[in-house]
């Protein structure tokens, strides 16, 4: 057992470094995206709708698998050539900002209209409606799902072997080729995905106590 | 601009239309500065709309609503942000189902939109917003949640908020449709002692037939979209003129 553990920890913790990588990396990008594109699909403006609204469209209807091909080995002939890494960061960032724009946007349009009208009737300009009395509502409703898309995203990590980064999956893969001891290391590689799952949806959990905290007094 | 012949609100020719539906149709309508009105009538009649519409809540399809003289609307065409930004300044606005901000403490809500929009100090807007709740009789919920407070406390809070921005009119939707029978009363009361004690202009919509003749200087009929009849209170509930307006307190006030 030590001795297994001595031969294939160590390969397997440097893929898990990069599964790590890609995870936050992808998962500040999916962020950022699903923020924008989740306001931009409520937008008034119709410029701004739009290309929210292909964004979406099109990194939930395609295959991520294409997705990262494409961005690694296709666009290099338009003249785009992305290291690896980055390359997985921003299709895994992509595909799920995509998932997590529709969480943002359903969040918001559950807030009751009302709200949006006591703060008109406050004269509060739309914008601070939005941050000062609609997101706040908004943000407890999309942190369950966004908890779903966040391990979503570790998982599909995997899928960036294909493109040549040895993450975690990649490194058992590897093992495995050497030793053939092929069902104690995927039963670890299993066991390691499933201790980050649970560390990031006790992190997601912390964060949704601290936006609820207000309703303390809720028995 | 201002004078004290002008009216609180102007409604002239206002058209509303609900794609196919129309809610109301060439409607005519003044509030009179100080004045407080009465707006009785049908469900569907249009009474909300009216609100909603001087609070620039909603589009209209034609006509022309003035705030203190300020255009929300010119002959159909609505005023700028700026301009409907300046004439909301003079109204409030407490709606049936309260929409109070659920993430924000009592006295929070009283003082979110007078820091914000009328640049008050934090400390300033929390002495005015305590002085609110205790002429609603709150003072002792400040640092309560919205969600701890019965419904005539919710709409008594509201009040308080809409109160804490100072406007010249004040705009009253069902503000007690949605609430127990017992909890009617001291949401009705906190509503006379306004109207004693201060000038504002106050538009009411209301079922409670009593304290609409109590209270209002005059009563205005609405069904259909379009003012029916008006008059002093005595006077319509005592002696409609129209039809339709007895028809419609024969059974809102079964003798």
């Amino acid at each position: 057992m030590i001795e297994f553990l001595q031969t294939h920890l160590p390969p397997l913790v440097a893929g898990l470094r990069v599964t790590l990588q890609l995870t936050v990396g992808g998962g500040i990008c999916a962020l950022v995206l699903a923020a924008l594109a989740g306001l931009a699909r409520r937008s008034s403006r119709r410029w701004l709708r739009w290309p929210a609204t292909v964004y979406v469209e099109v990194f939930r209807g395609t295959s991520a698998m294409v997705q990262l091909f494409w961005f690694y080995f296709a666009l290099p002939f338009f003249g785009v050539s992305l290291p690896a890494l980055v390359t997985g960061v921003l299709v895994l960032g992509l595909n799920s900002g995509a998932y997590g724009a529709e969480v943002v946007r359903s969040a918001i349009d559950h807030v009751p209209r009302g709200q949006w009208e006591a703060g008109r009737a406050l004269n509060l300009s739309d914008q601070r409606i939005l941050l000062r009395i609609v997101l706040p509502q908004a943000l407890p409703m999309m942190l369950p799902p966004a908890g779903n898309l966040v391990v979503e995203l570790m998982k599909n990590t995997a899928l960036v072997s294909l493109i040549t980064l040895s993450e975690l999956t990649f490194a058992a893969q590897v093992q495995r080729a050497a030793t053939l001891e092929t069902v104690p290391l995927f039963a670890l590689t299993l066991l390691i995905y499933f201790v980050l799952a649970q560390v990031l949806l006790a992190g997601v959990r912390r964060i949704e106590h601290y936006v609820t905290r207000h309703r303390g007094s809720r028995a | 601009m201002s004078s004290i012949a002008e009216p609180a609100l102007e409604f002239r020719n206002v058209t509303k239309r609900y794609g196919e539906t129309t809610v109301l149709e060439d409607f005519d309508f003044q509030l009179g500065a100080g004045e407080k009105v009465a707006l009785i009538g049908p469900s569907g009649s249009g009474k909300s709309t009216v609100l909603r519409i001087a609070m620039a809540l909603e589009d209209i399809q034609g006509g022309t609503v003035r705030v203190h003289g300020i255009p929300l609307w010119l002959d159909g065409v609505a005023a700028d942000r700026a301009q409907t930004r300046r004439a909301r300044a003079r109204l409030g606005m407490v709606f049936q189902h309260f929409h109070l901000f659920p993430h924000l403490s009592v006295l929070e809500n009283l003082t979110l939109a007078p820091r914000l929009v009328n640049k008050k100090k934090a400390d300033e807007a929390a002495e005015q917003a305590i002085a609110l709740l205790r002429r609603v009789g709150l003072e002792d919920k400040a640092q309560a949640w919205p969600e701890q407070l019965s419904g005539g406390q919710k709409q008594r809070v509201a009040i308080a908020r809409a109160l804490a921005l100072q406007p010249d009119i004040m705009l009253f939707d069902e503000v007690t449709s949605a609430l127990d029978p017992e909890m009617v009363g001291e949401v009705l009361e906190v509503l006379r002692e306004l109207g004693e004690t201060t000038s504002m202009s106050m538009l009411l919509v209301t079922h409670e037939m009593a304290f609409a003749r109590q209270f209002a200087d005059r009563v205005v009929f609405m069904d259909g979209g379009k003012v029916v009849e008006a008059g002093p209170p005595e006077e319509l509930f005592g002696n409609p003129r129209e039809e339709r307006t007895r028809q419609f307190l024969s059974r809102v006030q079964p003798m």
